[in-house]
């Protein structure tokens, strides 16, 4: 959020202009594919395009059979779209949208489910083989990260780690292994 | 019915002048449109207009618009006694990414392209196929006899009149045809029925 906020300035009053002329192309580009409007709600698929939550949640209503993208026909489920969480975003009353066409016609505001939530991944440590340079932890805590134990300080979460994140895991520990041995022996003879 | 998407839609047709398609509002609900299809150049359908009757139900777009042909056309995938179309885009392959001009271009693209494997009119399909030059002469002949563009922006106008007089669209036009194009005849014809 924060981050948001540091590189917005220049580059709005940069592009200022441009964005008053051009004003229909640049909402153009989150307007809902099914409705036309300023997408509600907005929730992007797999494929990356962008609708309202309760429009393609009717669409995949609607699909009998097999549940494709309005646009480009790849495969959608309810359980895979990404929610888009925009600044001011849930500021609409939702009565007001409540009032529109589409959801007054579509399914009523209780059959229609709330919208997914964001899946939050762990955070990809880069090079993180030595990155614990700032805090000294004692030897022994990590010793048990070493054998493929997750000692938890760091981590505040429970999602299961990507394959890639997996990988970079154990490539870790087993420079840290090597390193601590290159240490033991130096120390020992 | 999702009214702000469909003044969209009509406002974009609008601007663009030069697809060959048009779109016209019948009278004060968009529940009912008419579209204008351009016979595609270098086919009998060249320098036809074609008036397609559309109707958009409440759950547009997430259902398709129904279309129809309004004016006789001889194609494989026309109905040649009642202008239905088979069509994908119309029935399970629509979906709301679609538009009303994308459907009235791919009513173009089929006169350009008729699929005759997969037949509305059975009997046009069956000549498209084995008497292809005969085919081409009839369709052209058709195209000359009833897509006059000058005689089917007439024709809307005068079914147009008839309907703001308060008469029934398809009424008007069968009195319309009976009395030979000619709306006093219609008019009085529709009034002693
Ligand atoms: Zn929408
Ligand atoms: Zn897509």
């Amino acid at each position: 959020m924060e981050l948001e906020r540091r590189h917005s300035p220049h580059q709005a009053s940069e592009r200022l202009p441009s964005l008053v002329e051009e004003h229909s192309d640049a909402t153009g580009a989150f307007e809902c594919n099914i409705c036309y409007d300023l997408a509600r709600e907005p929730v992007v698929t797999m494929c990356g395009h962008l609708y309202c939550w309760p429009c393609i949640y009717r669409w995949m209503q609607v699909q009998s059979h097999c549940r494709v993208c309005p646009l480009c026909k790849a495969g959608i489920d309810v359980e895979q779209v990404i929610p888009i969480y925009g600044r001011g975003a849930d500021q609409t009353d939702p009565r007001s949208a409540a009032e529109k066409d589409i959801l007054r016609d579509g399914p009523p505001a209780a059959t229609l489910p709330r919208r997914p939530l964001g899946q939050r991944p762990a955070p990809i440590h880069r090079s993180s083989s030595f990155s614990m340079t700032g805090t000294v932890q004692p030897s022994l805590q990590f010793i048990p990260s070493i054998f493929g134990f997750n000692s938890g300080s760091g981590h505040g979460h429970a999602e299961p780690l990507t394959p890639e994140q997996q990988h970079q895991a154990f490539l870790s520990r087993l420079l840290l292994m090597l390193g601590s041995f290159v240490i033991m022996c130096l120390l020992l003879f | 019915m999702d009214l702000g998407r469909i003044q969209k839609e009509l406002k974009e047709i609008e601007r663009d002048t030069a697809s060959g398609v048009s779109v016209d509002v019948m009278g004060n609900s968009l529940q009912r449109l008419r579209g204008f299809v351009k016979g595609p150049r270098d086919t009998p359908y060249e320098g036809g207009m074609f008036v397609i009757d559309i109707i958009l139900e409440d759950q547009y777009p997430f259902v398709p618009p129904k279309m129809r042909f309004i004016t006789k056309v001889w194609h494989p995938n026309i109905s040649s006694a009642n202008g239905a179309i088979c069509l994908d885009v119309l029935k399970d392959q629509w979906s709301p990414a679609l538009t009303l001009k994308t459907a009235l271009l791919s009513l173009q693209s089929l006169l350009a392209l008729p699929q005759p494997d997969d037949p509305q009119d059975a009997v046009v399909a069956k000549q498209y196929l084995s008497e292809h030059t005969k085919y081409a002469q009839q369709a052209k002949s058709w195209t000359e006899n009833f897509a006059n563009p000058a005689l089917a922006s007439t024709q809307e106008q005068k079914v147009g009149q008839l309907v703001d007089m308060g008469f029934d669209e398809a009424n008007s036009r069968a009195a319309l045809r009976a009395a030979g194009g000619d709306v006093q005849a219609a008019m009085e014809r529709l009034l002693s029925e």
